[in-house]
């Protein structure tokens, strides 16, 4: 009796032991990721990650690698300022008044950049080309820095870039127009300057929003997309684990300053850290204020000013993210937030604010269980 | 407790030193399983080494552990220096192009020293690579990447 009281308990114990070895083992994922790796497009590196789980996923993950190249080389033909026949530079080249037919891509992006144009009030806007330019973030000599350039022509093409609302897009018996308006020029002494813009940001989002199509039109629920930090577009991780781990770089030291899990959402960064030079301390960005038409956070006399250094979005489509973090730095703290509060409330958004006393504060309106904030020394405003 | 209690708990025992042996043996059977099923899941992570591509070619590779490199293309690649603490690289590009490249081979880190890319030198100023990320040097087509599996759910923003 006492003999088969203990077969039962062994057989019992070796019973649930066997079940939960087959169920730990059945819980683990035993697909392979396949994708690429830091491939070049719009000057930056693009990785695309996929988890095929299955045998047969393998074949369609390698196709859909390959329609995601082409797609990105066929955004980056028709958006990118660098290719030279791209519809963006036929535009740039175009004179004023001119109507110049587009591809569907590019009157798209266009039309996605003038919307958000006007939702921000001007705060994003893609035609301070000339000031990208005269702060020598496009070329410049190799070894010799820019001048700083004149305060005026700074005003010049600030007063060009507003012209930007004019565009003029057209859609007839499916073929695409755009056309530069009228009076969408400066004359700086015998200089003549068209209304030039550079659609590459937005351009990235548009193209990430583009392969997060193409996955879901492939059937594929996990996976990434991304064009380093600028543009994301994230699908769940794994099937045991949907969130992904998310972390931001800090603007200044190195390292990350907040973390948060995220999945099936799409994102961007912005920050003065990425393409700046610095003279007598003061940080000159790539990205351009258009108000102003100078570097974020540099004042008309060339000081240093408070302001945003970083900001990131989550939600909503790639391209939107992608512009809507270059316009929240534009903004400056009190008009973000309002920004936020009145606009972005169905987003996810979190910004560093460097006052004048080299403090740093982070905002957002994520509630502070949702993330992890990894500086000390920061001080975090959660707004509602 | 009684002479007739103590003889029943004697009486009653369950197991038996063999049945421990076989517990023991299941215990350690399960245990081992699950280590070989973690370290041939798909949670790796670990930064092995760094790969140097120029114009999209591979020119140079560098394993931490080992403390190996391999050098694919020497006309581009120089080693200026190498000891137990530090490797220096230099990259030669095009039109006479220059990026010095130092792999920290104590805490596993590699940052791009200098560059005659442009006046910015944009990539040096680029945070170390510590196995996320990469180090771009735009002008020269220089692209530092880690070597691993990195489908570890983390992505940096």
């Amino acid at each position: 009796m006492k003999s088969t009281k203990r077969r039962i308990v062994i057989a019992v114990f070796l019973t649930v032991l066997l079940c939960c070895t087959w169920f730990c083992a059945a819980c683990r994922p035993s697909g392979v990721w396949l994708g690429f790796i830091s491939e070049s497009y719009f000057h930056t590196n693009a990785t695309l990650r996929l988890y095929a789980e299955r045998e047969e996923d393998v074949v369609s993950a390698e196709q859909l690698t390959e329609s995601v190249r082409n797609t990105l080389k066929h955004v980056e033909e028709k958006i990118g300022i660098s290719v030279a026949c791209s519809d963006v530079n036929r535009f740039n080249e175009a004179e004023t008044g001119e109507r110049i037919e587009i591809c569907e891509t590019a009157y798209r992006v266009f039309s996605e950049a003038k919307r958000i144009y006007e939702w921000t009030d001007g705060a994003y806007n893609p035609a301070v080309y000339y000031s990208v330019l005269e702060y020598g973030f496009y070329f410049s000599d190799r070894n010799k820095p820019p001048t700083l350039p004149d305060v005026e022509r700074i005003d010049a093409f600030r007063r060009l870039s507003e012209h930007f609302s004019d565009i003029v897009l057209e859609c007839e018996d499916g073929k695409f127009y755009v056309t530069k308006p009228q009076d969408a020029f400066i004359t700086i002494g015998e200089e003549r300057l068209t209304l030039k813009v550079d659609l590459g940001g937005i351009g990235k989002g548009y193209a990430a929003d583009c392969v997060s199509k193409l996955i879901e039109e492939a059937g594929f629920s996990y996976g990434y997309f991304n064009f380093s930090a600028s543009s994301m577009s994230l699908k769940k991780y794994l099937p045991d684990r949907e969130q992904f781990v998310l972390s931001v770089a800090d603007p200044r030291e190195e390292g990350e300053y907040i973390s948060i899990g995220v999945c099936d959402t799409a994102l961007s960064t912005s920050g003065d850290n990425g393409l700046y030079f610095e003279r007598d301390g003061v940080r000159y960005s790539q990205i351009i204020n258009p108000e102003s038409g100078m570097p974020v956070n540099v004042s008309s006399d060339g000081k240093q000013t408070d302001g945003i250094i970083s900001a990131t979005v989550l939600g909503g489509s790639a391209a939107e993210c992608d512009a809507l973090t270059t316009a929240l730095m534009a903004m400056g703290r009190e008009k973000a937030v309002g920004f936020m509060r009145t606009h972005l409330s169905e987003r996810k958004v979190f910004f560093v604010y460097r006052s004048n006393d080299s403090e740093f504060e982070v905002v957002t309106n994520v509630s502070e269980s949702e993330f992890r904030l990894l500086k000390s020394g920061y001080q975090l405003t959660v707004i509602q | 407790m009684s002479q007739k209690k103590i003889d029943q708990v004697i009486g009653d025992k369950g197991f038996r030193f063999l049945d421990l042996v076989v517990y023991f043996c299941l215990l350690a059977m399960v245990a081992a399983f699950f280590f070989l099923a973690s370290v041939l899941s798909n949670y790796p992570n670990t930064f092995e080494g760094i790969q140097v591509l120029c114009y999209g070619e591979r020119v140079f590779e560098y394993r931490f552990e080992s403390d190996q490199y391999l050098i694919s293309d020497e006309n581009r690649i120089h080693i200026l220096s190498n000891d137990r603490e530090y490797m220096e690289i230099a990259i030669e590009t095009d039109h006479d192009g220059y990026n010095r490249l130092v792999i920290n081979k104590t805490d596993c880190s590699v940052f791009m020293a200098d560059a005659n890319c442009s006046w910015r030198k944009d990539c040096t100023h680029m945070q170390p690579l510590r196995g996320k990320g990469s180090i771009f040097c735009m002008p020269h087509s220089v692209l530092v990447l880690p070597i691993g599996p990195f489908d570890d759910g983390t992505i940096q923003g």
